[in-house]
């Protein structure tokens, strides 16, 4: 049942939700599943799950003049969110009009979606695991923090994720990939396949792995291959006869509240920032079958203001503001009971409701990262066929492992379908110079059109970061927005470890180019908000929209906020999930490894439940 | 030029300055919206174009040419980027959408054999479908 802005104190819950993104919904469907009785506070609007209402939001991204991830979500004062466009400047001042206060020295350039599904109603989709190096990065290259849980801990929450998530790939290549980077643990099952079949590569992924084949780039003496690899992505394709999972075939799920729209990828190139007929996974469709158990509640326009503990470090109850227009005094305040709480809000609201509830432990906040990415951009001399398809349905891989990462990060390499799209704003950007600078008109000038648009290729790098304690959020109580929501404060810096990876990534970008026969377009300005220095050349980095830390999972108190089942050190029923929880970042896109340890925390907290009814003889 | 209609003169400009036939300006459906909203934006610079334009002999349009006084060439650059993008310039730099139509139906999709991001989908798999790159086989 999902409801707007209601008062639910008079219930009580088993568990308590913060947050309807991923995480929070992956964990309310399992448990409603199992038969608790689940109550989700979304801070956001809930409208989206109607699909006209859904499909009203394409309307916003067409006509928006930037075409932004935050573009068809209209922001929300009483829920607030960060916006990409926010970041202006290399002065922090100047990058601190929006939520976020930025304190610099270096912006951190991503945002997320504060509205029912969360971040992944914009995202693109991409599905990679992380590699088992990337759970001992400590141990293994002496860099970062150690995870509590091996790689094999987490493998059967990656195949739940795959499958609840709907994912298309082809698990032979990640095999053949695995090889490439030294994996000798079991990567991917024996018996393993993919719910669906690999999204087809696009004309650029086949052109750049026919040119590539057999190529190779060489870091302090050892040889790295160049191999094109299709990238598992959360987008329906056509499904695979070989998969069961519980003994049943997979069915892709269509749209929510239209089954018969979005059962395959069509191909609107608009992933990034809304699919319009939902053949790429969002939340909605979690939500949308955890609804369907009976046992799941959402209140929607609900902000959470405060967890309340007693005196024996449990939580009693949580404080949400629940608001019915935009005023800022048109709201009231609620309470929810129940007997877990789990926060799943993003880690930067995480963390801002535990400083703010004075949880105790002197690391929340701490260690925030994100995948710093670096564009770079190129002319073939042949036409490529691209601004098809989805963003991107392929990477170069195999420099995601290595004796390198001791030295520096490493990082993934994205193919773009779309030109030069982000890097350039193309195709507009390539016209409005033939048209202005160029003076072009006419039949020249669509010709020409055609000509810089069809030829471009975009890879874009995407870097580890290390987790350091002073890239942090912190709250200040005097900081508050005109609505009296606190801004999140954010210290961030790009370490040596990642602006070396970041060089290493321009080398590779100038070695790939050459073996394509491309003419290197790639040019960083100092006006740039993400522009750097570093021995004589210049990089400018964007952020990939992957908030990652803040309440980071280790072995105990001392090092970490969390265990690794997600529950908060020292306090009995209180668990924060998400992205917040990663101690490493690797070289994955994060959202399905943050959807494996999820579900890994649903199956703890419903057995906790459980061991509760046996001892005290709760719901006989 | 009372007799001509300017309408229809607004139309063969387009054509010649946007490389487009009458049948794809017509495709979009905003024909007579883009010649209204220039009409009301900028009658007289409008006028003043079409005048000229009516004497231009010429299906060889360059913007080189010194023919036209800076207005009407920044005119013209205006009525080019309509066509192609849907968006009102108000500089090279600042531009507005029309509305969200005017956002998908822009030219430039169609002259790069490609679609508007978001609209007009090319199907399952058209994106490794090349009419360019035969030599490469599907795996």
């Amino acid at each position: 049942m999902i409801n707007e802005c209601i008062d639910v104190s008079e219930k009580e819950f088993d568990v308590v939700i913060v947050g309807g993104g991923i995480a929070g919904s992956l964990i309310a469907k399992q448990l409603g599943i199992y038969g608790k009785k689940v109550l989700i506070l979304e801070a956001g609007e809930s409208k989206h799950m109607k699909y006209l209402d859904y499909q009203r939001n394409l309307d916003l991204y067409y006509s928006a003049s930037v075409k932004s991830p935050n573009s068809p979500f209209s922001s929300n004062s009483h829920a607030p969110q960060p916006d990409e466009l926010d970041v202006i400047s290399k002065i922090p001042y100047m990058n601190s009009k929006g939520y976020f206060i930025q304190m610099g020295p270096t912006p951190y350039r991503s945002d997320y979606t504060r509205h029912l599904g969360g971040a992944t109603l914009h995202w693109l989709g991409t599905c990679l695991r992380m590699i088992p190096d990337d759970f001992k990065t400590k141990t293994k290259f002496g860099v970062g923090l150690d995870w509590p849980l091996t790689y094999e801990e987490l493998r059967p929450y990656y195949e739940q994720a795959e499958y609840e998530i709907g994912i298309s790939g082809e698990v032979n290549d990640q095999r053949e990939l695995g090889q490439l980077l030294n994996i000798k643990e079991e990567w991917f099952g024996k018996e393993y396949v993919f719910p669906m079949h690999k999204i087809p590569e696009s004309n650029i992924d086949k052109y750049l792995s026919k040119q590539l084949e057999g190529k190779s780039i060489t870091f302090q003496g050892h040889q790295y291959s160049l191999k094109v690899t299709s990238t598992p992505q959360a987008r329906n394709g056509i499904p695979n006869m070989k998969y069961r999972y519980r003994g049943e075939p997979y069915k892709p799920v269509g749209a929510v509240g239209n089954d018969f729209q979005g059962k395959r990828c069509v191909g609107y190139s608009s992933c990034v920032p809304i699919c319009p007929i939902q053949a790429k996974y969002s939340a909605l469709k979690t939500l949308d079958s955890a609804l369907k158990s009976g046992n799941v509640t959402i209140v929607s326009k609900a902000v959470v203001t405060e967890i309340k503990v007693d005196g024996f470090g449990k939580v009693e109850k949580v404080v949400y503001k629940a608001y019915t227009s935009n005023n800022p005094n048109d709201f009231s305040l609620y309470t929810a009971v129940g007997k877990i709480f789990v926060l799943a809000a993003n880690p930067v609201e995480n963390s801002k409701l535990m400083l703010k509830s004075l949880i105790k432990n002197d690391l929340i906040g701490k260690y925030l990262m994100d995948h710093p990415f670096l564009l770079t951009w190129g002319l073939s001399p042949q036409l490529l066929g691209i601004f098809k398809g989805p963003g991107s349905t392929s990477g170069i891989e195999s420099l995601r492992n290595g004796k390198f990462r001791e030295h520096r990060s490493a990082f993934r390499i994205e193919i773009g379908n779309l030109g030069w799209l982000w890097s350039n704003g193309a195709p507009y950007s390539i016209i409005n110079s033939l048209v202005f600078e160029k003076n072009n008109s006419g039949k020249k000038l669509r010709e020409s059109t055609y000509d810089m648009n069809q030829r471009q290729i975009q890879l874009g790098f995407m870097l580890e970061q290390p987790a350091e304690a002073t890239n942090r959020i912190t709250i200040d109580r005097r900081e508050k927005d005109s609505f009296g929501n606190l801004r999140p404060i954010i210290n961030y810096k790009l370490s040596e470890y990642t602006i070396k990876g970041m060089e290493a990534a321009k080398q590779t970008a100038s070695t790939l180019y050459s073996y394509l026969g491309a003419k290197e377009c790639t040019s960083y300005t100092d006006d740039d908000p993400g522009f750097i220095q570093y021995n004589n050349n210049s990089y400018a980095f964007s952020g990939a929209g992957h908030f990652m830390g803040g309440h980071v999972m280790g072995t105990s108190i001392h090092n970490s906020v969390v265990d690794k089942y997600q529950k908060v050190w020292g306090y009995k029923n209180l668990f924060a999930v998400g992205c917040g929880s990663l101690p490493t970042t690797g070289t994955a896109n994060p959202t399905l490894t943050l959807a494996a340890l999820a579900l890994m925390s649903a199956k703890w907290i419903n057995n906790s439940l459980e061991k509760e009814k046996i001892t005290i003889g709760v719901d006989k | 030029m009372s007799r001509v209609n300017t309408y229809d003169l607004f139309l063969k400009l387009s054509e010649t300055i946007t490389g487009f036939t009458r049948v794809d300006l017509l495709s979009t459906g905003l024909d007579v919206h883009y010649y209204e909203f220039i009409n009301a934006k900028e009658p007289k610079t409008l006028k003043e174009l079409l005048k000229k334009y009516y004497f231009v002999p010429c299906s060889d349009f360059s913007l080189d040419k010194s023919y036209f006084s800076e207005e009407l060439n920044f005119l013209i650059k205006q009525i080019i980027l309509l066509w192609y993008t849907g968006r009102w310039y108000i500089n090279s730099v600042n531009y507005y959408y029309l509305s969200s139509e005017s956002y998908k139906q822009g030219l430039i999709w169609k002259a790069i054999n490609a679609h508007p991001f978001g609209a007009n989908p090319t199907g399952y798999g058209s994106w490794g479908k090349s009419i360019y790159l035969e030599d490469i086989n599907d795996k």
